[in-house]
């Protein structure tokens, strides 16, 4: 019997008889090559030929520069909008406020003159050209004055002095003697 | 009875990684046998051997852009064949526990050796020392001696360090060895 340093260090190396024993059993009980075996294995791997994974292809995300790109038109688009509604003239013949107003009405049934800022339709309506549209900078003050619009009636400080005004005129005539 | 290993085994791997399907055929067909030898000894009483071949082919090729031909491709199919046998054992065992059965185990019961004793192989060498090793002494002693592989990749097979495997092979040899003598004697 080996001492087992003495076994460990040839890696394993079983003696002749046991390693010869061992290899000729094994090919005694070696099995034949199957053909269905192998034609079911052709058969799922050609199956799963499309599900390897790996690298797949991925869409290019979007740089920053376009997304960049993408939110200042979309920033763009929705100032016009505000600025449409904002801009439309407060003679709207009557109609709400919004893309409506912004249409010249007929003045006595008569057809609107020939303007570069308006259109008429088959149908009789008037309708703004391009030129009528607002360039950027108009837009950009009209958001900057709704900004400030909106911000003045949030905090607007009320006139102390006609308030006080208000009260002396109020207490005189509580005061008054009839 | 290890494979033979020439350019086939350098370039075929190679090939069936880009995708060709005739590559990857080849090699199934060059190992399917070795593989589907020691995964029968791993069964022993299911008879299900032929399914874990077919399930670890499928994965090899799903994974064959993993495979490091610094080994020998079949090495890596026993390494594969292996954890597909070792998962296959771990869900039937949770398939038992969820099933709570109350049939008992014949291993379990009588022990291993009585059971490949019990059985018409019981002569065969190879089926006892399936029955009396332990999974990773029995793949060990397989792999050294039937499919002559090195030290280093029998630890790649069984994910564990070489001087583990030395201490696996040098207990699974002590235990082999009256076995072997017996089968003999019994032979004669």
């Amino acid at each position: 019997m080996p001492r087992p340093e003495q076994a460990r260090r040839d890696e394993g190396r079983a003696n002749g008889s046991l390693a010869s024993v061992l290899r000729r059993e094994a090919v005694a009980d070696r099995p034949a090559f199957s053909e269905p075996l192998h034609d079911r294995i052709m058969r799922r791997v050609t199956t799963a030929r499309w599900s390897r994974p790996g690298p797949k292809p991925v869409l290019e995300p979007p740089p920053a520069r376009r997304l960049g790109d993408v939110i200042a038109a979309a920033v763009s688009a929705a100032a016009v909008v505000v600025a449409l509604l904002m801009t439309a003239s407060p003679d709207g013949g009557g109609a709400s406020r919004g893309m409506r107003a912004t249409v010249p009405t007929p003045i006595d049934g008569t057809r609107a003159a020939e303007s570069p800022s308006a259109a008429v339709t088959a149908s009789g309506d008037v309708l703004p050209t391009i030129d009528r549209l607002p360039t950027l900078e108009e837009i950009e003050e009209s958001v900057n004055h709704g900004v400030a619009s909106l911000a003045a009636s949030l905090f607007e400080v009320p006139d102390w002095t006609a308030l006080a005004e208000l009260d002396i005129t109020a207490g005189l005539e509580a005061t008054a003697v009839p | 009875m290890p494979s033979t290993s020439g350019d086939d085994e350098v370039h075929l791997p190679r090939q069936a990684a880009a995708g060709c399907i005739a590559s990857f055929e080849s090699l199934a067909r060059r190992h399917q046998v070795s593989v589907l030898q020691y995964v029968r000894h791993l069964v022993r009483h299911g008879g299900d051997a032929e399914d874990i071949v077919q399930e670890s082919l499928v994965r090899a090729w799903r994974r064959i852009g993993t495979y490091d031909p610094r080994w020998a491709f079949s090495t890596w199919l026993f390494a594969i064949a292996r954890r597909s046998w070792l998962n296959q054992v771990r869900s039937t065992r949770r398939r038992r526990r969820r099933e709570s059965t109350a049939a008992v185990d014949p291993i379990m019961a009588h022990g291993p050796a009585a059971v490949a004793i019990a059985t018409e192989r019981a002569t065969r060498l190879w089926d006892v020392a399936a029955a009396e090793l332990s999974e990773p002494e029995f793949s060990a002693v397989w792999l050294r001696y039937v499919e002559d592989r090195s030290i280093a990749e029998i630890a790649s097979v069984l994910a564990r360090p070489r001087a583990t495997v030395k201490v696996i092979l040098f207990r699974a040899r002590r235990r082999l060895e009256p076995l072997v003598r017996d089968l003999v004697a019994w032979s004669d």
